[in-house]
């Protein structure tokens, strides 16, 4: 379990998303067996910031997906996609 | 001293054939992993008397020391040779991780494909290989490890080397211009110097041949490329699209057209990491204002494109596939879900044209009625809604797809024609 590390850009919803709170939801809803290393802000344009999340989970059947779809349904999340993918 | 070339390279293989052991066994020997690690776990090694086993207790050592000074680009780890510095990639083994790599993980420059000298080519060698070329990683190294398993044998491994080679080959890499090299990644043999334990081996060293890479050219001269990944409303700005400049370039007052979102626009301004700049570039996540457009006529998954060489709208394309897993078999009439880009369409097997042999590319059997897990095929494809696809060997970062169903990544194809839409 967890030897992948997933780059996980998240994009909020608005320029007025509070990306603190964004942050603790994030880590609410990921599912268990997936494990929360890191999170970094990066500007995107225009005020909108996006939000890095590194994430470990397994080699496993399922891949990112389960993790995709637990950030993908929180309310101030506009979209998620894995950036980068490698085994630790 | 000026920065040396970067290159993105992409480990890939079965699973246990060694790639993790060769990382480790490349930054071991770079002079990658700090010295004083080195010398800790060669002082915890002797203590326990395992003095001998020092680069595998370095190996077990590392991946804890990995976890406690973690940075979010964990994943990628450098080393140097005389010529670049390198960020490694440890591709994960399990097919369900394929979607991330075809839409959206970072592009390899070049990849070491390891085989194990004993088993030879087995089924994750297979979708690598189709997977590499279907990234368009078009440099590969051939590694075949574990030499010090078969006693070193040359006919072993000009055995390996064919049968590694025919697969190759048959997805049109360029094998007469590929490194084959004969290693033990364990023991360290023709990976940085050549080996006494190969004398019949005389060409190149891992390290020598990843010296022989060459930078890709960013591709910036093909049409202009932008997949919207999302849209938003910023006031006192207007309509701001974001996503990642694939190909081209965009520049501030161009004349733009979404496709198939069917709508066209003019770049007022451009914006990266917060900061204006008049030109985007192949790489490039930016956001971008566009006079013209509303938000509600765009949607995620629509791409930017000049006028005068607009997105391609597929009515139907030709495409050659790898069926990675399917409880069951493919066919005609099959509607899973393409994931192609920042987009995701579902779109009906209209067509099995031919079933082609994974170890020759010859054609085994024309119109076959069913494609099962190994089976790589030309097929002819609808999309259930306009989708933009553009011809791999045209604009490939356009071209390629992973095709998903039933929560499994069900196989990976590039686009080989597009009849427009």
């Amino acid at each position: 379990m967890g030897e992948v590390a997933a780059k996980i850009k998240i994009m909020p919803k608005s320029t007025e998303t509070d990306l603190d709170k964004l942050k603790d939801a994030i880590k609410n809803a990921l599912p268990k067996n997936a494990i929360l290393k890191t999170f970094e802000e990066v500007p995107v344009a225009f005020g909108l910031v996006s939000l890095f999340a590194l994430v470990f989970v397994g080699d496993e059947a399922g891949g990112t997906e389960a993790v995709e779809d637990a950030i993908g349904v929180i309310d101030d999340v506009e979209s998620v996609q894995v950036v980068g993918l490698g085994r630790v | 001293m000026a920065e040396k070339t970067h290159i993105n390279l992409a480990v890939v293989g079965h699973i246990d054939h060694g790639k993790s052991t060769l990382i480790g066994r490349l930054l071991h020997d770079t002079g990658a992993i700090e010295k004083h690690v080195i010398e800790k776990y060669k002082k915890e090694a002797e203590a326990k008397g395992k003095g001998t086993f020092e680069f595998a207790w370095v190996m077990d050592s590392l991946r804890e020391e990995r976890d406690r000074g973690i940075t979010i680009d964990v994943a990628h780890r450098r080393f140097d040779t005389n010529k670049y510095y390198f960020t490694v990639v440890d591709c994960p083994g399990h097919r369900d991780f394929v979607k991330n790599m075809i839409t959206g993980a970072s592009q390899a420059d070049a990849a070491i494909l390891v085989v194990d000298a004993k088993d030879g080519v087995q089924a994750q060698t297979k979708e690598h290989v189709f997977l590499s070329k279907t990234l368009g990683i078009n440099q590969m190294i051939v590694a075949i490890n574990k030499m010090d398993s078969v006693e070193y044998s040359k006919d072993r491994f000009n055995e390996v080397k064919k049968e590694v080679g025919d697969l190759l080959k048959m997805v049109s890499y360029k094998t007469d211009k590929m490194s084959f090299i004969p290693v033990s990644a364990y023991k360290g043999d023709n990976m940085v110097k050549l080996s006494d334990n190969t004398p019949w081996y005389k060409d190149l060293t891992i390290l020598k041949a990843l010296d022989t890479i060459e930078k890709p050219g960013m591709p910036v001269n093909l049409p202009l490329r932008l997949p919207i990944q999302d849209v938003y409303t910023i006031s006192g700005v207007g309509t701001v699209p974001v996503g990642r400049v694939e190909t081209g370039r965009m520049k501030k007052g161009d004349k733009v057209i979404f496709q198939p979102a069917d709508i066209v626009g003019e770049i007022k301004s451009i914006e990266m990491h917060h900061e204006e700049m008049p030109e985007a570039l192949p790489g490039d996540n930016i956001g971008f204002n566009v006079r013209g457009v509303a938000r509600k006529d765009l949607r995620r998954g629509d791409v930017c494109g000049h006028l005068d060489t607009p997105p391609t709208v597929a009515e139907e394309f030709t495409a050659q596939i790898v069926i990675l897993q399917h409880p069951t078999a493919v066919t005609v009439g099959y509607t899973p879900v393409f994931h192609c880009y920042t987009t995701q369409v579902a779109c009906t097997f209209i067509e099995l044209q031919k079933k082609l042999d994974p170890k020759t590319g010859q054609v085994v059997e024309e119109n076959p009625t069913f494609l099962k897990s190994g089976d790589a095929a030309i097929v002819k494809i609808r999309p259930t809604r306009p989708l933009v696809i553009e011809r791999a060997k045209d604009i490939p970062q356009l071209g390629r797809f992973a095709v998903r169903d039933m929560g499994m990544t069900i196989a990976a194809g590039i686009c080989l024609d597009v009849k427009k839409k």
